[in-house]
């Protein structure tokens, strides 16, 4: 059985917006969220040839996806930053990883607006765009954990 | 030796910009970041800048720069401020500052034999934000994103805090923590309005040293990843070396070794390589995000030809000496090497951004029973076929360029055409237009 206490937010995101997504992590555990977020893998690597640095980058994006696809990931949380001049940047591996948390039925929330790029998508997947402000994702991950809470406690009697 | 860049402002060593990356999680990645994107600069032009208050605040810009001090004294780095003389500049900085703080310190410190050369900056770095601060109240796009990421206040009292936050800052620096109350009336706001504030302050903030240097930026960093350009020919895309670098086989050697070696693989043909490669990927790889179009210089082209030879010759002239784009690629220019025709022709097309295609009366056919016409090759329109399908009928990579009275290929809309009825440096402007606006 899960502890609901478990439950955890996995942060995504462009590396250009890492410390971003550290700060936020911070924000949302000081409300009691509790958050997973990507190894900051070194960029540069050189030692590694060609094929040896794809096989790394594949291996740390196996383990991300893994990780979003665990029961006790409640959510996905994409930092699309602005990047590139475009207004709230969703990169390919991003939106992969929001297709990944979709498909296991986890919500999905963008901290800015969605993007052109990906509006049919996103609107479709019911993706929640917070426009900044986390309250919306800390209320519902606030009642998933009263609600499994609740669960766990009539299965357990 | 002529290198590809003449200077470049090494803008990730600002300490705001710094404070606004350097989460403690990320400092290991952020020096070795910081430490090859250096390297890179130093390998790529002849001068680097510095701002001069980067040096003396920042541990990291010191410490990354010790490794250069060897040749401290032969021009290719300089320290940038305000003043007129590094000693102004040291004073000026003392009185900003309290007697135990840290910066104080920092200044008053006797580092004289390790310091780079000292150039005075004509222009204010402060005023260039102003005005640039002011100008947006007047294009409205920006100031408007900052307001959907914060929308805490009234528009028209956004808009009135905005004309006033330049003279409620007064002698305060115009840096976003000093920004956003005046701007709210509130110092927490969100974090995206935040980040687009950071966005405009620091774009303005580098522009006044890259506009007043013509320098160029080491751009496309990972955890240091910002978006600013520069002002020179072309700037040193990181993300896309450290890719080349590692393909041509020195990602190793740049990163690890010493200061003379360093020296030596300015001039190794596997950095020039490197350089190119990496700048030309940048390129394609900004083109197809849609927001910026490619410098003509970079452009690979390819001409697709029938037997005109005159033509062909002079549309290659133009492109190469007048254009100064890269040698066009001609498929009977290129070596066999043991390939069969569509082979090659696949080979040579493969990193091909953009293909001018010559129309020319060469063949005469038609319908059986019908009435001949003049027409091109058939191999030349199979290749436009074959560019077409490539390169995206609407994209504006594919330029027809037809000559004389005959059969075009009518159902091509999205393809250029341009008549060059009247040779090649009659259409010139036109085929120049179509390529810069190639994105």
């Amino acid at each position: 059985m899960l502890n609901p206490f478990e439950r955890r937010v996995a942060i995504c995101g462009s590396m250009s917006a890492y410390a971003n997504m550290v700060t936020l992590s911070r924000l949302l555990l000081r409300e009691g969220v509790h958050c997973i977020l990507p190894a900051s893998e070194d960029s540069i690597h050189a030692s590694l040839s060609q094929s040896e640095y794809q096989e790394f980058k594949r291996r740390v994006s196996f383990s991300y996806l893994t990780k979003i696809r665990d029961p006790r990931t409640f959510a996905l949380l994409a930092v699309n930053m602005d990047k590139h001049g475009i207004d709230d940047y969703i990169g390919a591996n991003t939106f992969a990883e929001i297709a990944v948390a979709f498909a296991q039925r986890k919500r999905v929330y963008l901290l800015q607006d969605i993007p052109e790029g990906y509006e049919d998508e996103l609107v479709a997947w019911k993706v929640v765009a917070l426009n900044g402000h986390l309250d919306g994702l800390v209320r519902d991950y606030r009642n998933s954990v009263k609600e499994a809470g609740l669960q766990t406690a009539l299965f357990d009697i | 030796m002529v290198k590809p860049v003449a200077s470049i402002f090494l803008h990730f060593f600002d300490m705001h910009f710094l404070e606004m990356k350097a989460e403690s999680d990320l400092s290991d990645r952020i020096v070795s970041e910081a430490t090859l994107a250096t390297r890179f600069a130093f390998l790529s032009a002849s001068a680097l800048f510095i701002p001069a208050a980067s040096f003396f605040e920042s541990a990291l810009c010191r410490g990354i720069l010790s490794f250069y001090e060897p040749v401290f004294g032969e021009g290719r780095f300089w320290l940038l401020g305000n003043e007129v003389s590094l000693v102004e500049f040291r004073e000026s900085k003392l009185f900003q500052y309290q007697k135990n703080s840290t910066q104080y310190l920092a200044y008053s410190k006797d580092v004289s034999s390790v310091v780079p050369p000292y150039q005075h900056k004509s222009a204010g770095a402060t005023q260039f934000i102003k005005e640039n601060w002011a100008r947006l109240r007047q294009t409205s796009g920006q100031m408007a994103r900052i307001y959907q990421a914060n929308p805490s206040i009234t528009v028209a009292k956004f808009e009135k805090n905005w004309d006033l936050v330049s003279d409620r800052l007064g002698q305060l620096a115009f840096i976003v923590d000093h920004v956003v109350p005046k701007l709210f009336g509130s110092e927490t706001v969100s974090l995206s309005a935040k980040n687009r504030l950071h966005h405009i302050i620091n774009d303005a903030y580098f522009r006044s040293f890259t506009e007043d240097l013509r320098a160029s930026v080491v751009t496309d960093l990972v955890y240091l990843q910002y978006e600013v350009t520069g002002n020179g020919e072309v700037d040193v895309p990181f993300s896309a070396l450290v890719q080349s670098c590692r393909h041509h086989g020195i990602l190793e050697e740049i990163s690890i070794c010493d200061l003379a070696h360093l020296i030596k693989l300015e001039s190794d043909p596997r950095w020039a390589l490197a350089f190119g490669d990496a700048v030309r990927a940048y390129s394609r790889k900004s083109s197809l995000r849609g927001k910026t179009t490619l410098k003509i210089e970079t452009l690979r082209s390819f001409i697709v030809h029938g037997r005109d030879e005159e033509l062909l010759f002079k549309l290659k002239d133009y492109l190469q000496n007048t254009l100064k784009m890269q040698e066009p690629v001609v498929l009977k220019q290129q070596p066999n090497a043991g390939r069969t025709i569509i082979e090659k022709f696949e080979e040579c097309s493969e990193e091909v951004d953009v293909a001018l295609v010559l129309l020319t009366p060469d063949d005469f056919g038609g319908l059986e029973g019908g009435v001949g016409e003049s027409r091109a090759r058939q191999n030349v329109i199979y290749e436009l076929g074959y560019f077409i399908g490539k390169l995206g009928r609407r994209s504006g990579r594919v330029l027809l360029l037809y000559k004389g009275d005959l059969q075009i290929p009518s159902d091509l809309l999205g393809v250029c055409y341009i008549a060059v009825d009247k040779g090649i440096s009659a259409a010139g402007e036109e085929i120049r237009k179509e390529l810069t606006s190639i994105k």
